[in-house]
């Protein structure tokens, strides 16, 4: 039996990315953060302490492997079997394993990426114990956990690597680069103790049931969770929080456990409310084999908020609306994904596209609290109210032209008075139609449909993207067809192209 | 079968105004029928205001469409269906924007007191915030949902109109059958919210369960030429109204302003008799 107390302390870091090249889905962030928790779930059969640094640059996860290198067989063969099942998930990790986080994190971040030809591989390095002061010596300073700033600012002074830094006077250094940097580098080289912060410590609010015989019978299950569910919402009371999450895990061997969550809108204690989002998940489940323990975790809470009753409330109270509300969104949030409930939001984008963003409503980011309020360009001028998802090339009928080529004015028409027009191209030449008011129109054909220009208002143009690569330049035109329908068309200047982006509906 | 057309002509002004002085005793009455049996959402002023129940008018925005209604507004509890002419998507005919405003309206965004929240069912996925916010609707009480098939579109309408806390639902719906428009209108009484159905023409010809059915018709080139500020001009025919009658049009011109609290819908005609005909089989 090993001597824990007299073991010296040892950090496993590793950060860790999908492994196949090109799969780079769009940044979630409340989607990276779950990824992350349930990856430092799994982790936890490699240390009970697994932590998640947020800090400063990727996301890592931290284990505490302190005398527990021995069960797998040593550090290598330890760092060894993480990697290899980290590969069954067809991610790939940076790992490094020091005597301290700082240590860790800063080995970890700087080792170089390793492609095969299956894509990155997983690499490791292990600083000895009693090393690490050697090990971060020749290390670039960003490797400190610091603000850009500040590495800015060590750059412009000619320092690179963490050794120039240590040779330079202590008190110098706090007065005029800050007291943080100092205290990374004494967290990094240990001389400082960092408590490593469990991402959880153990779960607060979670109730488990396993039956004496497997359940097989759906009323059985439902009844199952409904008691657990029961029990959790008291337990969330009795301390006065809320669950914005609740993770269910049913285990029914010889198949893989199911696991699925609910959230909710506000923090809910209430056994009902949560019972009536959970039947809506537990309806589009099935179980594949008797079930034989059961697990109702709250894994996301917050504090609950007590608002005071009216007393001379008429009919429904605020609080009335505003609960009844939050489980509307609830509820849709949890039938149809949080990803189709939305609040928006306008951003500072001249492009209409970008002018505004959508939030999911449940599990989104709280940034709105401190964000300053946008002003879309939208707001100054007219916007109408449906558009396109992806803006329609508009089929134009050209002009009718006379023998020597030049546009016919107030001929060409037919027997009703309407213009003739033959049917042309997608790639037109910009009709100068909108320079004059009054002057000859054109049509276009839409779903099969034929309009005709009748007035229009613009152009407005809008020039921007530049910075995104890919640059935007497009005059938009208000038209009025000749039936009263109001559209939002431009003319795309690399193109010559008319598009359909908007319907003042 | 034997078809019998009777026309009924405008004789003048005077005409008109007797038949506006009847329609309005006739209302008065009705106002009085509905306060005795304590039902109905009637209000006395044009503006919106509160019967025996509890329920509240909402304004359409425009003083001379609410004349045409009874109670001199939307009521509370209620589906509207706007149907756009033109072609099967509805595109560009103004039915939406009209709709809109009511929901800002019932919803309360353009007052200072407790503001309601708006749902917009967008299965299409084409309703563009910034317009909205053009139109004076507040999108900290705005919420979207985007359904992916009918059946969840159908479901998130019905919770939405059944919410206490949502003043308004919009939402844009091809096809409605009996039963869940039934539904939907039993849902829109259970919590008082207003649903704002835009759907296309062809629908007229359909059985409604909605209170209010308007056409809205694009009138083509605007009176009022300007080179944003502009305006638009559409006809309102009131196709179905329950307490009220049908067969009237409105012009009106939707002011485009682009400060939110100015946003007006105008009467060009008071009161136009479109409907000069009808037939009986």
């Amino acid at each position: 039996m090993p001597n824990w107390s007299k073991q010296r302390h040892r950090v496993a870091q590793f950060e860790v990315a999908s492994a196949a090249p090109g799969r780079k889905p769009a940044a979630d962030p409340f989607e990276d953060r779950l990824a992350l928790e349930r990856l430092a779930g799994w982790c936890e059969r490699f240390s009970p302490i697994v932590g998640i640094e947020q800090s400063v640059g990727s996301d890592c996860l931290l284990l505490d492997i302190t005398g527990l290198d021995h069960l797998f067989g040593g550090e290598a063969a330890m760092a060894q079997r993480i990697a290899a099942s980290l590969k069954r998930f067809g991610l790939c990790a940076k790992l490094a394993i020091a005597d301290t986080i700082g240590a860790a994190w800063a080995v970890a971040n700087t080792l170089p990426v390793e492609r095969t030809a299956s894509g990155e591989a997983t690499i490791f390095l292990i600083v000895p114990p009693g090393e690490t002061a050697a090990a971060l010596h020749r290390l670039p300073v960003e490797a400190l956990r610091l603000t850009e700033q500040t590495v800015d600012l060590l750059h412009q002074l000619g320092i690179y690597q963490i050794g120039q830094l240590e040779s330079l006077p202590r008190r110098e250094l706090s007065s005029r680069l800050g007291r943080q940097l100092l205290v990374r580098m004494n967290q990094a080289a240990g001389r400082v103790d960092e408590p490593l912060k469990a991402y959880r410590c153990l779960p607060e609010f979670i109730e488990r049931w396993s039956p004496d015989y497997p359940l097989e019978r759906r009323a059985m299950i439902d009844a199952a969770f409904e008691r657990l569910i029961s029990r959790l919402a008291t337990s969330l009371a009795a301390h006065g929080r809320g669950a914005l999450r609740v993770q269910c895990l049913a285990d029914c061997p010889p198949e893989e456990p199911i696991i699925f969550a609910v959230g909710t809108f506000e923090p809910s204690a209430s056994a009902a409310h949560l019972l009536e989002l959970m039947a809506v998940q537990l309806e589009r489940v099935s179980f594949p084999a008797p079930l034989t323990r059961i697990t109702v975790e709250a894994s996301q809470t917050a504090p609950l908020e007590y608002r005071q009753q009216e007393m001379f409330s008429v009919g429904r109270g605020r609080q009335d609306l505003h609960r009844q509300l939050a489980g509307l969104i609830d509820r849709l949030s949890n039938r149809l994904g949080r990803r189709r409930v939305l609040r928006a939001r306008l951003c500072n984008e001249a492009q209409p596209e970008l002018a505004f963003r959508y939030d999911p409503l449940v599990g989104g980011s709280n940034a709105r609290d401190g964000r300053r309020r946008a002003r879309s360009h939208g707001q100054l001028l007219p916007r109408p109210l449906c558009l396109l998802p992806r803006p329609v090339v508009l089929s134009l009928f050209s002009p009718p032209k006379s023998e020597n080529g030049a546009l016919k004015k107030g001929t060409g028409t037919t027997t009703e008075g309407v213009p003739e027009y033959s049917r042309g191209q997608d790639v037109v030449e910009p009709v100068p139609f909108f320079n004059k008011p009054n002057g000859p129109s054109f049509a276009f054909q839409l779903d099969g449909r034929r309009y005709e220009v009748a007035d229009s208002w613009g152009p407005e143009r809008i020039e921007t993207g530049w910075w995104r690569g890919r640059p935007i330049w497009r005059d938009y035109y208000c038209v009025e067809t000749t039936a009263g329908q109001r559209l939002w068309i431009f003319l795309a200047a690399g193109e010559k192209r008319w598009f359909l982006h908007g319907l003042f509906e | 079968m034997i078809l019998y057309i009777c026309i009924l002509t405008v004789a003048g002004e005077r005409a008109v105004e007797k038949q506006l002085e009847n329609s309005l005793t006739v209302d008065s009455l009705r106002r009085c029928i509905e306060r005795l049996e304590g039902g109905g959402g009637c209000a006395d002023d044009a503006g919106g205001g509160e019967n025996a129940n509890g329920n509240l008018i909402v304004s359409s925005g425009c003083a001379g469409l609410d004349r045409l209604l009874p109670g001199r507004g939307f009521r509370r509890g209620t589906l509207v269906e706007w149907l756009a002419d033109g072609d099967a998507n509805c595109r560009g005919s103004g039915a939406a924007t009209l709709a809109a405003i009511v929901a800002k309206n019932a919803c309360g965004h353009n007052t200072t007191g407790e503001a309601k929240t708006l749902v917009v069912v967008d299965h299409r996925g084409e309703f563009y915030p910034p317009g909205a916010a053009g139109l004076g609707i507040d999108l900290k009480r705005l919420v979207v949902v985007q359904p992916e098939n009918k059946a969840d579109n159908d479901w998130a309408l019905d919770q939405a109109l059944r919410c206490p806390g949502v003043g308004a639902v919009l939402a844009w719906q091809r096809q409605i059958d009996g039963r869940t428009f039934r539904r939907l209108q039993l849902a829109a009484e259970q919590s008082a919210a207003v649903g704002l159905l835009i759907r296309p023409a062809a629908a007229r010809v359909e059985p409604s369960w909605a209170d209010v059915r308007l056409l809205i018709e694009p009138l083509g080139k605007a009176l009022t030429m300007g080179r944003w500020r502009n305006k638009r001009r559409v006809r309102i025919h009131l196709l179905r109204c329950r307490g009220g009658t049908s067969g009237r049009s409105l012009d009106v011109e939707i002011g485009n302003d682009i400060n939110n609290e100015t946003h007006t819908v105008h009467p060009l005609a008071e009161l136009v008799q479109a409907a000069a005909s009808c037939r009986a089989v």
